[in-house]
């Protein structure tokens, strides 16, 4: 059934508002995004491996693609989209994990743990661990906190968080070590 | 701890890191001293075990779909909403949730549909869907699901719709096909439940099984009528521009494939749809109910829609009982082209009454139906008839042969797509076009999607031809190398950039004077061509960060080295050569040792062998022409197997790019008009331009002779490429020669009564003379020629540019003696004209990338007009002296922009001037003046061309 697909240009739009403080915008961005994300999910059921990097970042490009105009933009301008799509994307996954967590809670408590064996966040839970994680690593370190958004929420490249930071791209590589292997600590403690 | 701590932190973290573990302890102890929180704080940190690699690696959006897969809870059982009392939930749908309730004023029980959040919540919005909703409500028919309402209450949107049990037609058919007769009895319900919509104007635009409800008394009903529209005009206000993608999304309805599988052809390309959609949407359903599976299916949604696009229902999976009315229904409700569609769903009715389960057909006016149908059946056998409709060998002749399981187009704009290269996981293909005008870089998903252009907006002026080696995607997929220079830069020569891909990003310079770069399999090295244009081409092997380049094949005078391509295991890299500017003919594929060595020729022809692809096992993909004259892909699974052809039809493939895995492809398919045109010599105002032949008889290098009574011109309209003559205006046209060869770039002589030309008639290249009337051919030599043959004054011998040293060189030949001699030029020469008038050679100089110049000299190497100053650069140009020995017509094709046209006066004090600039897809070949001097007629080549994308079972 079809499709309250949205334009590119309203995205952009509504983006642009959000950046510029008004939050109503992303009260309209999260369904737009959330039925990008339902697509993808979709998709990944019908066709994707499991655990295959590079699809996913393939997937993540095809839903900007989608969603946002990026045609007519500049790519200074592109940068700043790439570093709001990383936020909008965390802001999302993290508060439908949280409702997620909450919906499952039922009267058990909750363990706040991560599985070692998984590269990627599997429970909700850990989506959420993580989050709080990023921001007590934010406090200490901006920038480190910041790649970690753009490469993990956001889902881009080295060369692209580069660009976004402007910093070279040896940079990222070094920043990103690290702070994976802090959050890493951190989420194991 | 504080931001001074953690830095401390990490810089003995990244000191520790750099050196070896066996030392870290001791660094530790020294950098840390006494501090032993420090000490285990970065200790801690560089205690990951070999798996935290990969720790985050995955982008979030991995999981998303184990965030967002699960229904949401269904919120409104037992509330009520308004007169309605919800009762409970029986379905989502992708527009919402859908409840069962109670009117407790009618006492009856109800569909209640709530509308999602994105749609209720813009007014807006609201109003337009509200308005189509009331359009639908009118509808009232036996097989249509009633429309009763609207409802809202408290913020909650909600259609009220008629309740209709029973199980839908998908659920049926989940247990296997129909009888027929069931069939048709279905069928017609949903015909007449069409043919009642539409002739309201209503399209249905989502007919699917799971919108097919069977209620237990045997009565259809077809719901969701219109509501795809509703929804989608709801969503096209006005500031939010229609959307251009058809419903992609699967539905929750527990099918595997959704919507897509009944996406009409016209749908999946995002047109505009009209009750014919629903027509083929019927054919669909039909099928699907007659041998129970789906008409059009795929793993994917891409595969669907590919399935939709280019293949055929399988029409053999009918029961042999099937009655061939039912038959023709089917094939006429699922022609692609939705003006060969059935018209009107009513004339499908007509023939499944046929098979005699409604005896009350003749009401519906069946004889006008009939004549339609024969004017439809004519119609179609005419087109497929005649359409030169390219073909794909479906089935291997041998075993080692690919077969390419389907094929569609991705971009079948009227821009020129040209240059592809297919990511590593084959989702995506970056191509050059010139849609917005310049030639730009995009970026297209093989799932859909708009393509996105990657450097509108970088300050790049990106290369317009992709003959020496289009665009290539780094082994990791996070790489575009394109050719291109900085805007505005006079430099003559493009470099190698990179630009982040998929996405784009900011452009960085990679390889300085290079292109066609290609990275090895294993990513390690890099591959290019150093391009020096007539003056020959290099290909260099380097580092995969361009350090410790070396020329693996050296620049000779004349050769253009193209497409060079890595083979499967890295020790070898094939590559084109010709002398030919452009990839004309012969062009020929050799290989060399990555490591060095002698390049050994691995496709030998007289004609064209290019673009080589080795595949995964050792075989190689080419584009050639052995026996024609346009290109198609072949295979040789090894260097000594029988070549086989992949690809017939309309049009030139080429271009061939692979995925990592061997099994998604990408090539250009380019169609030529080639026709001869004549462009006034006039500067005052615009030049007018008159086609002479119409672009689809392969019309090339006009030699209009002096006298201006007979032109003589290479043609392809016969099949083969031969010469023919014809009125200076193109008219009366007649074949001078007929052999099954190559013959191009004739020339009168100045008594126009022989014309010498270039033929690979004997199996090798040469040139022949013959006379007007096409007796007595003759072979001067056999060489390789590298552009134009041209006369002397005298009619005693013939001039033309051989390959050379460091650049190429004239050579003149005696049309009756025969001996050969070489006319030496102070920087090498190539395109000779020879003046009518005089011992006047005019020629091009060659002098690098960008750099080739007007010269003159004369058959004794005297050095003519040096004084006159270096003008226009004439790349890959061609020369013609005018009648009157006083003004030449001078081309440059620069590999970097547009062809141009100039004139050249070399007394005047004005000696060059621009009389036109072609678009950059049109190449001129050959030009020719007018006997009174007045006008010229030159070939114009245009490639219409578009990408194409094949793939190979596993």
């Amino acid at each position: 059934m079809p499709p309250f697909q949205a334009s590119p240009g309203s995205v952009t739009r509504l983006l642009l508002a959000w950046r510029a403080g008004d939050e109503t915008a992303l009260a309209r961005l999260t369904p737009i995004v959330h039925q990008e994300l339902q697509r993808i999910a979709r998709g990944c059921i019908r066709r994707e491996r499991p655990g295959d990097s590079f699809q996913a970042t393939a997937l993540v490009h095809e839903a900007y693609l989608r969603l946002v105009d990026t045609q007519h933009m500049n790519w200074q301008n592109r940068a700043h989209f790439l570093a709001m799509a990383a936020r909008l994307m965390r802001r999302i996954l993290v508060d439908l994990a949280r409702a997620r967590q909450s919906q499952k809670r039922g009267g058990g408590a909750v363990q706040v743990s991560f599985n070692s064996a998984l590269h990627t966040p599997d429970k909700a839970q850990d989506l959420v661990a993580l989050d709080q994680a990023l921001q007590a690593l934010a406090e200490l370190d901006e920038r480190r906190s910041r790649i970690v958004e753009l490469r993990f929420f956001g889902g881009l490249s080295v060369e692209e968080t580069a660009a976004v930071l402007t910093v070279s791209p040896e940079t990222v590589m070094r920043d990103w070590k690290l702070a994976r292997a802090w959050l890493r600590r951190e989420l194991r403690k | 701890m504080t931001p001074e701590r953690w830095r401390q932190v990490s810089r003995i973290y990244y000191d520790a890191l750099a050196r070896d573990s066996r030392e870290r302890p001791s660094f530790l102890r020294e950098a840390c001293r006494d501090d032993e929180t420090l000490r285990r704080e970065v200790e801690s940190l560089l205690a990951q075990p070999a798996s935290a690699e990969k720790f985050l690696a995955e982008p979030a959006l991995a999981m998303a779909p184990r965030l967002v897969d699960d229904p949401p809870e269904p919120t409104l059982t037992g509330q009520r909403l308004g007169v309605y009392e919800i009762l409970d939930l029986l379905g989502v749908g992708g527009m919402g949730e859908v409840y069962r309730a109670r009117d407790t004023k009618l006492g009856r029980d109800v569909a209640v549909k709530v509308l999602p959040r994105l749609l209720s919540s813009e007014p807006e919005r609201l109003a337009r869907f509200e308005r189509e909703a009331r359009l639908l409500a009118s509808l009232n028919h036996p097989n249509i699901a009633a429309i009763y309402g609207f409802e809202e209450t408290a913020g909650v949107h909600a259609l009220v719709l008629e309740l209709v049990d029973g199980a839908t037609l998908a659920e049926r058919l989940q247990r296997g096909p129909l009888p027929i007769a069931a069939t048709l009895k279905i069928a017609r319900q949903i015909a007449d439940a069409l043919e009642a919509a539409h002739e309201r104007g209503i399209v249905h635009r989502d007919l699917k099984p799971q919108n097919v409800k069977v209620k237990p008394d045997g009565t259809v009903k077809v719901l969701d009528f219109g509501l795809a529209k509703a929804a989608m005009a709801a969503a096209n206000d006005a500031d939010v521009p229609p959307m251009s993608a058809a419903p992609i999304d699967g539905t929750r309805e527990g099918t595997i494939l959704g919507t897509t599988s009944y996406m009409s052809p016209e749908q999946s390309r995002g047109h505009a749809v009209d009750k014919r959609t629903d027509i083929w949407a019927f054919g669909c359903v039909l099928y699907e109910m007659l041998t129970g599976r789906a008409a059009f299916a795929g793993e994917t949604t891409s595969d669907t829609i590919a399935a939709i696009l280019e293949r055929e229902p399988d029409l053999s999976k009918l029961s042999a009982t099937t009655p061939p009315a039912v038959r023709r229904v089917l094939q006429r409700c699922l022609a692609k082209d939705p003006k060969r569609r059935l018209r009107d769903i009513g004339d499908a009715h007509a023939d499944l009454d046929d098979e005699g389960f409604t005896p009350a057909a003749e009401s519906r006016g069946r004889t006008t139906r009939r004549a339609l149908w024969w004017a439809f059946v004519l119609a179609v056998g005419t087109a497929l008839g005649g359409a030169g409709v390219w073909l794909i060998r479906a089935l291997p002749t041998r075993e080692s042969q690919p077969s390419f399981s389907r094929a569609l187009h991705l971009t079948t704009t009227p821009a020129h797509e040209f240059g592809p290269a297919i990511s590593p996981d084959g989702k995506w293909v970056a191509y050059l076009s010139d849609a917005r005008g310049p030639t730009d870089v995009w970026v297209k998903f093989v799932a859909g999607g708009e393509p996105a252009n990657l450097t509108a907006s970088m300050g790049l002026e990106i290369q317009v031809r992709s003959a020496i080696g289009g665009l290539e995607i780094s082994s990791d997929g996070n790489s575009i190398a394109v050719q291109a220079r900085e805007r505005g830069s006079t430099a003559p020569t493009f470099d190698t950039w990179l630009i982040p891909a998929p996405l784009g990003g900011p452009p960085r310079k990679f390889v300085e004077t290079a292109g066609a770069l290609r990275w090895s399999p294993d990513g390690r090295r890099i591959v290019y061509v150093r391009p020096g244009e007539t003056r020959g081409d290099a290909i260099v092997v380097a580092d995969a960060n361009g350090g410790n380049p070396r020329d693996l094949v050296s620049a000779r005078g004349g050769w253009h080295t193209h497409w060079p391509a890595w083979s499967a295991d890295g020790e070898f890299v094939y590559f084109s050569q010709t002398i030919a500017t452009w990839n004309g003919e012969p062009s020929e594929i050799f290989r060399v040792p990555a490591s060095g060595g002698e390049p050994q020729v691995v496709v030998h022809t007289t004609r064209r062998a290019l673009f080589p692809l080795p595949s995964r096992a050792g075989g190689l993909f080419y584009a050639a022409n052995p026996n024609g004259v346009e290109l198609d892909l072949w295979w040789r699974s090894s260097m000594r197997s029988e070549p086989q052809r992949l690809t017939t039809g309309v049009g030139e493939y080429g271009e061939l790019r692979m995925s990592a895995d061997g099994r998604k492809f990408v090539s250009t398919l380019i169609e030529y008009r080639r026709a001869l045109v004549s462009i006034a010599v006039m500067f005052d105002r615009s030049p007018g331009l008159r086609y002479l032949t119409d672009g689809f008889g392969g019309d090339l290098e006009p030699c209009i002779s002096p006298s201006g009574g007979r032109m003589v011109l290479s043609s392809s309209r016969s099949g083969n490429r031969n010469l023919w003559t014809a009125d200076a205006d193109g008219s009366n046209l007649r074949p001078l020669t007929s052999d099954a060869a190559i013959e191009e770039r004739p020339s009168f002589s100045p008594d126009a009564r022989q014309v010498a030309f270039v033929s690979d008639r004997s199996g090798e290249h040469g040139i022949w003379v013959v006379n007007r009337d096409g007796t007595a051919p003759r072979r001067l030599a056999i060489t390789p020629v590298l552009d134009t043959l041209t006369w002397s004054p005298d009619g005693q011998q013939i001039a033309y540019a051989v390959p050379g040293g460091h650049a190429p060189d004239l050579s003149i030949i005696g049309v009756n003696g025969g001996a050969v001699h070489t006319l030496v030029t102070p920087n090498g020469a190539h395109s000779p004209s020879w003046s009518p008038l005089a011992d006047v050679i005019a020629y091009l100089e060659p002098r690098g990338p960008g750099r080739t110049y007007l010269k003159f000299v004369s058959s004794r190497g005297q050095v003519l007009y040096s004084t006159l100053p270096d003008g226009p650069a004439l790349t890959n140009g061609f020369l013609a002296w005018a009648p009157d020995g006083k003004r030449l017509a001078a081309v440059g094709v620069p590999g970097s922009a547009n062809a141009s046209i100039w004139i050249v006066e070399p007394d005047s004090s004005e000696p060059f001037r621009k009389l036109i600039e072609l678009p950059g897809e049109v190449r001129p070949r050959g030009i020719t003046w007018t006997s009174d001097g007045s006008s010229l007629v030159f070939g114009r080549q245009e490639a219409l061309s578009d990408l194409v994308l094949f793939e190979r079972p596993e």
